[in-house]
């Protein structure tokens, strides 16, 4: 029998109640904002969730290219269930923040995306990259060559990471600045940070969570593969 | 101020689209977790009656 660990199961239901716990406060308890300077003041509440989303999206991407690193280096499975997991789970959370930011564009902007931002398109690469490593492991036969092509994919796609992250502060075009760390900029409410604190930690606890179950099936389903291999070659011996 | 009333509205019902994705998403990468959690279950069922022997096995 499959034993999922408690402690993994105990991490996505803290983590369930603390998603739950940061929509009700950013609805009921984080302050409106000034609707003179915002087109769609309430939309902005979308910030709760979808700024948790990308930075759990970077330990995604971060663990991609942890897995990609080591499988080069040491070529063993638990490298490349870091890949998978950290693929899946990249596009995951990814794909939540590509689908949020723009409906939040939509309402505060007026458009869903700018060309000309640059974290908005390196984060869109980095989601499509994601997205070619899980639609390319699923699709390739698993050999050694085809996990080294996804496995350099994955390598030099994080540089894409630092890219986006410092995006917003080396080339502002659109997109919102850093809100987390103090600045003069930032000017953030402190109930706004409470709660967006409230969704970081929650998010990541799912995240960890996800991790480890994750890992369990990917490995429990390379040692069924094997016992496949296995059994197919007793039955075609006989 | 009819304008302003639009766009709150619209503000509000973004929000909803956008945490029911958020959510959604959540949920359903759960479920497919659960999914794939059952199928090793009957696959190792199955393979290990594959590998039992038929009691009946070598009689003849």
């Amino acid at each position: 029998m499959l034993r999922v660990p408690a402690q993994a199961i105990a991490l996505l239901a803290l983590g369930s109640i603390g998603v739950v716990a940061t929509v009700f406060l950013g609805i009921t308890w984080a302050p409106d904002v000034n609707p003179s300077q915002w087109r769609a003041p309430a939309a902005y509440r979308i910030i709760f969730l979808h700024v948790p989303f990308a930075w759990t999206s970077f330990l995604a991407f971060a663990m991609l290219f942890w897995g990609s690193l080591r499988w080069y280096l040491r070529r063993t499975e638990r490298s490349w269930r870091l890949v998978q997991s950290g693929s899946d789970l990249g596009l995951l959370f990814g794909i939540g923040v590509i689908t949020s930011g723009p409906i939040w564009g939509m309402a505060e902007w007026g458009v869903p995306w700018d060309w000309a931002d640059l974290r908005l398109n390196t984060f869109g690469l980095l989601t499509a990259l994601a997205l070619f490593i899980v639609m390319a492991r699923r699709s390739q036969p698993d050999h050694d060559s085809t996990r080294d092509t996804i496995a350099a994919v994955g390598l030099f796609g994080f540089i894409l990471v630092p890219i986006t992250a410092v995006a917003t502060t080396l080339y502002q075009k659109r997109h919102p600045g850093v809100v987390i760390i103090e600045s003069e900029d930032s000017g953030l409410d402190p109930t706004i940070r409470a709660v967006m604190m409230v969704g970081f930690v929650s998010i990541t606890l799912l995240f960890i969570g996800f991790t480890i179950i994750s890992d369990k099936l990917y490995s429990a389903e390379a040692e069924i593969e094997l016992n496949h291999r296995a059994l197919d070659e007793i039955n075609g011996g006989e | 101020m009819k304008l302003m009333e639009a766009n709150e509205l619209s503000g509000e019902t973004h929000l909803i689209v956008a945490y029911a994705i958020l959510i959604g998403s959540l949920v359903l990468y759960g479920n497919w977790l659960r999914s794939r959690y059952r199928n090793i279950v009957n696959s190792r069922a199955s393979i290990l009656e594959a590998r039992t022997p038929h009691p009946h096995d070598g009689e003849d």
